[in-house]
């Protein structure tokens, strides 16, 4: 019977609470498909060259990881406050806590189980997306193909199950701690006492938008100057949007509730009012889910931009160090050897042998300072070429 | 014929607050309820009635005193002891029905038999028997949305009986009803109380609802301030008497429907 009980309740929660359901999907597939990456041998032959890209990758997760233990944590929350009349009745009924607990376990599990593997599969398209841009920006042919990848679930189920366990632990002590009474009473508070006045709301919504402005500026001054780029602002700026998201989803969905209630012809408007009394009734959680969502792809857009441009730098910094298809250096100044062996192999058109010269150390390295170059002046002397030779390798370069 | 105390409270005191902000919600309240009565107990809002049922009903906890039912002191009931003396002893209705949505009428009175270990066997013939003494057969399959307030309020006291518990505890169960449904409903709790012997023990503020037990407490100020009894009266003699004693009351009828 409790079983059948915990069977009813998980599918009425996930009709009740479908953003909540929504919400821990997406969280599983974009997990999902990060780990799918992380563990990719494509993308890891990719990443050798660049083990920070990898690193990225697992930064990313930990990010999802983090934004999923809180999102779990405030919606399981929210639903035994909500529930607690129930909880309530069961006691009372004369049933014992440590049922009730496993009840409410079970109903979790179920939905959790079911969010799983729909979000895993979810996952599997994400993570061909993701997986042909990066491709992409590396150009590297990708062929897609369905891969499933055990390793990737394995990662993504430990992650999850591993958060939602914990959550549905601190659930169970909630349950088993909370007195009858304030069970059964717990209710006379409603949601709807939260809603904050019409100015308050565009307050808020005025200081998301300022927020979001800041954000930007804090960001641009990391990027404007690559010379004092460092992580810091940027964290900031993400910072201040993470906040900006969730007080513009906040304000706007209470403020659009708050527009119709108190306009009584809107109000009365064929089924309006019951749309609104049962959106107010979950406004807290929609908000929070919503922002959370708007968040967790805000992220995925600044981590692609930022791939991006890092592979834009990177591009650069390969096209300016080493210009030429082939460079050979010796300290033997016979090149015969290698001009046979090119000859034979390959398609070369042009070939330029020139020498550099040792001469004692000079300023010209505070030159480079605050350029990529800076800092390869290591050595006790400098490097010179002749001015024929430098004007020869600019004309193959054509420059 | 010598009739079983199936209820003893003893001088209990119910304080709410900390010790400078203090209330006095129950202030030195006995009195004893015999097997098979239907006592009332009636006083103005926030004369301390809930306070009182929640009390007896293990829902709130006392600040002094002691309160028996069938000999077992409740106010000194483990923990972990709590679940079993519940299902065992006490039956509730509320005023708003408590019904767990999710599951239709007739599981919501099946999961009180189900907790008390019932055999399968029985089940279903105890469902029926009772909900054809309540006339609740042709509901039994709908889901409490389903059904209308008072047919809620009438399955909610079919599962408060169907375990015939030592006590029912009903705090105002015609409450969020209309006064239709209300008689009807207590037409049928005056009829578990005399034809199953159910002993009831409901807390209401309305004077007709009252006027269906045979014994009725009023409350004043967390204390007793008078107690009345029907005896071998017709209903609407001691409805009358109710009405007497709310004026006595103190210019409170005003609260009293
Ligand atoms: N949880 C509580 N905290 C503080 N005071 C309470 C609480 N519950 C009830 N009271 C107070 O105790 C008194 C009795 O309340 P209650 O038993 O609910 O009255 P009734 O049911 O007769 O309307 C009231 O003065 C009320 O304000
Ligand atoms: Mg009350």
């Amino acid at each position: 019977m409790l079983g059948k009980l915990s069977f009813r309740n998980a599918k009425r929660q996930a009709k009740d609470y479908v953003i909540y359901f929504i919400t821990i999907l997406l969280v599983v597939a974009l997990l999902f498909s990060f780990n799918s990456i992380a563990v990719s041998e494509d993308i890891a032959e990719l990443s050798n060259s660049m083990t920070n890209f990898s690193k990225a990758i697992i930064g990313i997760n930990l990010v999802i990881v983090f934004v999923m233990v809180w999102l779990i944590n405030y919606t399981m929350k929210f639903m035994l406050e909500k529930r607690s009349k129930e909880f309530g009745t069961y006691q009372i009924l004369g049933i014992e806590k440590k049922d009730i607990a496993n009840m409410f376990t079970i109903e979790n599990l179920m939905i959790g189980l079911i969010a799983f593997v729909v979000g895993t599969f979810l996952g599997i398209f994400i993570y061909q997306v993701f997986s042909s841009i990066i491709m992409n920006i590396f150009a590297q042919p990708y062929q897609i193909v369905i891969a499933f990848d055990w390793k990737a679930v394995g990662i993504t189920a430990g992650c999850f199950f591993g958060i939602f366990l914990l959550v549905l632990l601190n659930s169970r002590r909630k349950i088993k701690k909370t007195k009858v009474y304030d069970l059964l009473y717990a209710d006379k508070q409603n949601e709807n006492n939260q809603i904050k006045s019409m100015k308050g709301n565009v307050f808020l919504w005025m200081v998301s938008i300022l927020l979001f402005f800041t954000g930007l500026w804090t960001l641009s001054l990391d990027f404007l100057n690559a010379q004092t780029m460092n992580g810091k602002k940027t964290i900031f700026a993400v910072v201040q949007w993470i906040v900006a998201i969730y007080l513009f989803y906040g304000s706007v969905s209470r403020f659009i509730v708050k527009y119709y209630l108190e306009n009584k012809r809107r109000k009365y408007k064929k089924n309006h009012l019951f749309l609104f009394r049962n959106l107010t009734s979950k406004i807290n959680t929609m908000s929070v889910t919503l922002g959370t969502i708007a968040m967790l792809f805000a992220f995925i857009m600044i981590g692609g931009n930022v791939a991006l441009m890092m592979n834009g730098l990177l591009n650069n910094e390969i096209e300016m160090g080493y210009p030429f298809e082939i460079m050979i250096g010796s300290v033997d100044p016979d090149f015969s050897k290698y001009k046979e062996f090119m000859e034979k192999n390959t398609t070369v058109t042009d070939m330029y042998e020139y020498r550099l010269y040792n001469i004692p150390k000079t300023e010209i390295d505070k030159a480079f300072e605050g350029t990529m170059f800076e800092g390869r002046g290591y050595e006790e002397f400098d490097y010179v070429l002749g001015l024929t030779d430098y004007n020869r390798l600019r004309e193959m370069l054509r420059i | 014929m010598i009739l079983k105390k199936i209820l003893k409270v003893e001088q209990i005191q119910k304080y709410y607050g900390n010790k400078d902000n203090l209330a006095k919600a129950i202030d030195d309240i006995s009195f004893d309820v015999e097997e098979g009565e239907f006592i009332g107990i009636m006083g103005a809002s926030g004369s301390g009635k809930t306070t009182l049922l929640n009390c007896i009903s293990t829902i709130d906890t006392v600040s002094s005193g002691h309160i028996y039912l069938n000999n077992q002191d409740i106010t000194e009931i483990k923990e972990e002891e709590i679940a079993k003396f519940r299902r065992e002893n006490l039956g509730f209705i509320f005023q708003d029905f408590n019904l767990l949505d999710t599951l239709t009428i007739e599981e919501n009175i099946a999961l009180i038999l189900t907790i008390n270990q019932v055999p399968e066997k029985e089940i279903d013939e105890r469902i029926l028997e009772m909900a054809q003494k309540l006339g609740i057969t042709e509901i039994l399959n709908k889901y409490p949305y389903q059904v209308s307030g008072g047919q809620k309020q009438r399955c909610a006291s079919c599962r408060a009986i169907v375990n015939h518990p030592k006590i029912i505890l009903a705090d105002e169960p015609t409450g969020s009803l209309d006064s239709k449904s209300a008689r009807q409903l207590l037409e049928m709790l005056e009829d578990m109380n005399q034809n199953m012997k159910a002993t009831i023990l409901m807390v209401t503020h309305d004077p007709l609802s009252a006027s269906y037990c045979q014994k009725i407490l009023f409350l004043k100020d967390g204390r007793i301030f008078n107690k009345i009894e029907k005896g071998e009266r017709e209903r609407k003699e001691f409805y009358h008497e109710i009405l007497d004693v709310l004026a006595l009351l103190g210019g409170e009828t005003k609260d009293v429907r």
